[in-house]
């Protein structure tokens, strides 16, 4: 009786296991992957099928790419307040290379305007400054764009690990997983990242084909999307759009670890600081003052 | 026990009707966002949350309420709770499910939105309070279910439920307390990042939630047989007074902490809430009409004479839940985002079909309160015949 008993139980419970095993290797096997988890050749191959629908939608070659941070490298920033003269040439720069929405309209970068005598004050910048000649006398301007923190504030709260810090240093975002709470956004204390409020408008002349998946491709609507240090650009050794494009020079980028690039010049022989060092967010982004 | 929900009188069909056209309506305001994008609504660049997650910020504060009923009932053996603890656990599943829809219509990409459960994330608030509600909601409907079903068949409920529903007790708080979190953890937001927040939270909640519990208990001794009790009734007005003394404390500490220390970061949101910044004031009508529903009502129902005269009462709760609401459901959210971390000022304001789907949702919570109530006042009817 007691040794029935105990078989039948034990039949339930083998039943039980080998349902939930099934119900769970189902789930990992169909349900939906991060691109950032796939393998290699399935990755090559998701982003081969997002190339054929980016060719139907825009009529033109897309090509997006995977390239992967490179050992040694982890980037920063170093910006020159001293120079910069507000002509947001930067902004539009980087509009055109990041593929971003024109209408809704997305900008990754904006620049504050603020008065000399208050300093990096930002509850005083004005960001809709429009004079027929800049710099405007007796201002000063702060383009601010993603800080790339070492201890981002946007990636913790993700709920579900959509958003994460790469080892070269860039923040980047999985659109086929951000499922747009925008909590990162809410908890982001530059303002960086852009929700897309809209199927991004995006006139196939002005595509930029070349892009990579964790960075420029073009967005689907409903997602998150933020400066990646043009990571398309940067991770093949060429300088992000906004520092190609700064007419003053006011812009310098490189590899940190690399004793002899700019901006670890900068950062060891200039007077630098980062926005909101009191919040230990750890920017790789740096403004200095270089006369 | 389901089938007490298809009888009823023209009147009942008729609220129905009304509430499923507005779920209708709500529904096809939803398809239109969802085919066009979040643009729909008045949120922007910098008002990034808008009418959506403060109206389950307040919810939330409703379905934890309920633990206002449950704990005296069943810690302190205050029998008058007995007839109304089912009240209170329904009202709690029916605004647990509105709140689990305000988060699901605020989602840019709601077919991913299982993506939570499926890589828990636990250094994200966000997977802490799906959990949290996830599992009051679960909780809620088990023990009324349970318990219900028991007195219905006239037996004393299984003992097995009794440690259940003491957990249900912690959890309630729990879920307003994480839901909390999601906000004051995030050193972005001076406004919202006060240790502050999860106590006023729970206070205004257990003003909000007993108030619209007296309000429907009020409701159903007009339209049913079932009487609630005119003790169990002034009992929450006691408790209600109570949590409304309590938030006005905590208000007040969190104005004289942001005040007093003078640090720009924590004035900049209080001036644009009440005297607004620049031409920007569109929260100051708000935000003062708040305050003094709040101090009138709470002024009302300190006098013991006003507050157990049941035929101001009800007044008073209007009260309660509307400044309340004001508080939570628009002036919060909406002030943690101006000024914005960079110091922008961008006014938000809900658009039509944002309000259409809000009110769709509350519809929804409606007719889900409606057949729950309806069945409670059909079992009770019968045991009062």
């Amino acid at each position: 009786m007691e040794t029935e008993k105990g078989i039948s139980m034990n039949r339930i419970t083998r039943r039980k296991f080998l349902v939930g095993t099934a119900a769970g290797m189902l789930m990992t096997s169909c349900g939906p992957k991060r691109l950032y988890e796939l393998a290699r050749p399935d990755l090559r191959e998701a982003l081969d099928r997002m190339e054929k629908e980016y060719a139907v939608k825009y009529g033109k070659a897309v090509k997006v790419g995977s390239e992967g941070p490179i050992k040694g490298v982890k980037f920063a920033y170093a910006l020159d307040l001293s120079r910069c003269i507000g002509c947001r040439t930067c902004v539009h720069a980087c509009v055109h290379e990041n593929n971003q929405s024109r209408d809704p309209e997305i900008q990754w970068i904006r620049v504050a305007g603020i008065d000399k005598e208050r300093g990096v004050d930002l509850t005083h910048a004005d960001y809709y400054y429009h004079p027929d000649k800049v710099p405007e006398p007796g201002k000063f301007y702060v383009p601010i764009q993603c800080q790339q923190c070492d201890n981002p504030p946007c990636t913790k709260v993700c709920p579900v690990k959509a958003t994460w810090k790469e080892p070269d240093g860039i923040v980047v975002v999985d659109y086929e997983w951000c499922i747009g709470c925008r909590y990162c956004m809410a908890a982001c204390p530059y303002g960086a990242r852009h929700f897309n409020w809209g199927e991004p408008g995006l006139d196939p002349a002005d595509v930029n084909p070349d892009t990579h998946y964790l960075g420029n491709r073009p967005r689907p609507k409903g997602v998150v999307e933020k400066c990646t240090f043009c990571i398309q650009r940067t991770r093949k050794g060429r300088y992000p759009a906004c520092v190609e494009a700064c007419p003053v020079g006011a812009r310098k980028f490189g590899n940190i670890l690399d004793p002899d690039s700019e901006v670890r010049y900068v950062i060891e022989n200039k007077r630098v600081l980062v926005l909101k060092e009191e919040l230990n967010t750890i920017p790789s982004f740096f403004y200095f003052y270089g006369v | 026990m389901l089938e007490k929900a298809l009888t009823g009188g023209k009147r009942y069909w008729t609220w129905l009707a009304v509430v499923v056209a507005v779920i209708v309506i709500g529904l096809v305001a939803y398809l239109y966002q969802l085919r066009e994008g979040l643009g729909i609504t008045g949120m922007s660049r910098d008002v990034t949350w808008g009418f959506y997650i403060a109206q389950f910020t307040f919810m939330v504060g409703v379905a934890a309420s309920a633990v206002m009923v449950v704990l005296p009932y069943y810690l302190h053996n205050f029998k008058a709770f007995g007839k109304i603890t089912i009240l209170g656990e329904f009202l709690a599943i029916s605004s647990v499910i509105m709140c689990m829809l305000f988060i699901f219509v605020d989602m840019g990409q709601p077919a991913r939105v299982f993506n939570v459960l499926l890589h828990p994330t636990l250094h994200s608030m966000m997977f802490w309070d799906m959990m949290s509600l996830g599992g009051y909601l679960f909780l809620n409907i088990l023990i009324s279910r349970v318990v219900f079903s028991a007195e219905a068949k006239g037996i004393a409920p299984p003992k097995w439920i009794k440690p259940i529903i003491i957990l249900s007790i912690p959890w309630a708080v729990s879920i307003h307390t994480v839901t909390a979190f999601l906000y004051s953890g995030l050193s972005a937001r001076p406004f919202w990042m006060t240790a502050i927040l999860a106590p006023r939270f729970l206070a205004s909640a257990f003003a909000a939630g007993p108030s619209i519990l007296i309000l429907l208990c009020l409701l159903v001794r007009k339209v049913s047989r079932f009487d609630p009790g005119d003790k169990a009734i002034r009992k929450l007005s006691e408790i209600v007074a109570y949590a409304m003394a309590v938030n006005f404390f905590f208000v007040l500490l969190e104005l004289f902490t942001g005040l007093y220390s003078g640090i720009p970061q924590h004035i900049e949101h209080f001036h644009y809430l009440f005297l607004g910044i620049g031409s920007a004031t569109g929260l100051v009508p708000w935000a003062w009409s708040s305050s003094i529903l709040m101090v009138v009502a709470l002024v009302m129902l300190l006098l013991p004479k006003v507050r157990t005269n049941l035929r101001i009462l009800p007044w008073i709760c209007v009260m309660v839940v509307l400044g309340l609401w004001i508080d939570k459901g628009i002036d919060l959210i909406v002030t943690g985002f101006v000024p914005s971390p960079v110091g922008t000022v961008t006014e938000y304001s809900p658009t039509a079909p944002e309000l259409l789907i809000t009110l769709g949702v509350y519809a929804i919570g409606a007719l889900i309160i409606t057949v729950l109530y309806k069945i409670g006042i059909a079992v009770r009817e019968a045991e009062a015949a």
